[in-house]
């Protein structure tokens, strides 16, 4: 099991601890790991896009490089369906208009990455278990539509959006 | 979404463009073109009025009514059904944690201890749907959609 599915695993396991009466603590860290499922199941994808096997270190070094605040962007700049990214640069080629599952897979990261900060930071906000199972659902579909999507020509341009989209945008 | 609108109404608060103050639409005039027309502004607290304000001049006081106008709208056309166990919503807008202008638009549904994974998906399929026509009408702040347990207003008011 690759450490995205085991975060995964984690979140919902978290999300269904004391069924009566859970704990912020546990609903928290579900939130948390569910966005850090989705994180690295991405980084994974990038670093592999880009990145040979070899030499030793290179991959793993590249997977650390991604930085959330990239992502975040590009994650918006690909969650309308049927349209090209917005600032998306106009020498890279689309195969085709955005899918549906990649709009879901994009809205989703950008919702899952602001609730994992409230869960995180947010003393002020109290989670209950119905909307930290819909973000745990939201983590899991994105898994599923990514086994869907990442085999369309428009992934690879997602994948590298994912690390490049600040770098092309300056 | 063709009679989704977002003119202006009676009693809405505004502020407009070479006046100081807050006033309240007191009458509205459509000129028959989308979008178009006139109003009357009433200065809040006083008896002072002005005619004939156009609608491209009036800014609105509530940033949120362009979402509750569109949630309205889908209450009323059930192109996203409504669950019936979806009892109320608030609006906020505020930026997000990235410091970026966002809409937060928070559903109150029945408390349920143990939902199971086809209403949990049901109730993602509706958020989705919500959020996707959202972002359609193109706002200038990114709608987030969530979804809270009614108890929990109940929670904070106690």
């Amino acid at each position: 099991m690759s450490l995205a599915e085991e975060l995964l695993a984690q979140s919902r396991f978290l999300a269904n601890l004391d069924p009566h009466n859970p704990t912020q603590a546990n609903l928290r860290r579900a939130v948390s790991s569910a966005y850090y499922a989705v994180f690295h199941l991405f980084s994974a994808e990038v670093a592999a896009q880009i990145s040979p096997v070899g030499p030793s270190g290179l991959r793993v070094r590249t997977q650390r490089a991604l930085t959330h605040n990239t992502m975040y962007k590009a994650a918006e700049s690909f969650s309308q369906a049927g349209v090209r990214p917005r600032n998306l640069a106009t020498d890279i080629t689309m195969s085709g208009p955005i899918s549906a599952e990649l709009t879901d897979i994009a809205k989703g990261f950008k919702q899952l990455q602001d609730e994992r900060h409230a869960a995180d930071y947010d003393v002020s906000r109290s989670f209950d278990r119905i909307e930290v199972l819909a973000l745990v659902q939201t983590a899991e579909d994105i898994f599923s539509d990514w086994n869907t999507e990442k085999i369309s020509g428009n992934a690879p341009v997602f994948l590298a959006s994912l690390m490049f989209w600040q770098l092309w945008n300056k | 979404m063709a009679n989704l609108s977002f003119d202006p109404v009676a009693g809405e608060k505004v502020t407009t463009r070479g006046h100081t103050g807050l006033f309240t639409i007191d009458s509205i005039y459509p000129s028959g073109h989308p979008g178009l027309g006139t109003a009357d502004l009433k200065l809040v607290g006083t008896e002072h009025y002005e005619r004939g304000v156009p609608w491209s001049m009036l800014n609105f006081w509530d940033e949120t009514r362009p979402i509750r106008r569109a949630i309205e709208w889908l209450r009323a056309n059930p192109v996203v059904p409504f669950p019936n166990y979806v009892v109320d919503y608030q609006v906020e807008a505020r930026d997000d944690h990235q410091g970026n202008p966002a809409f937060y638009v928070r559903f109150f549904v029945e408390p349920d201890d143990q939902p199971s994974p086809e209403k949990i998906k049901g109730l993602n399929r509706f958020l989705g749907s919500v959020q996707t026509m959202l972002l359609s009408l193109n706002l200038d702040r990114w709608p987030y959609v969530q979804v809270s347990e009614k108890r929990s207003l109940l929670d904070v008011a106690s």
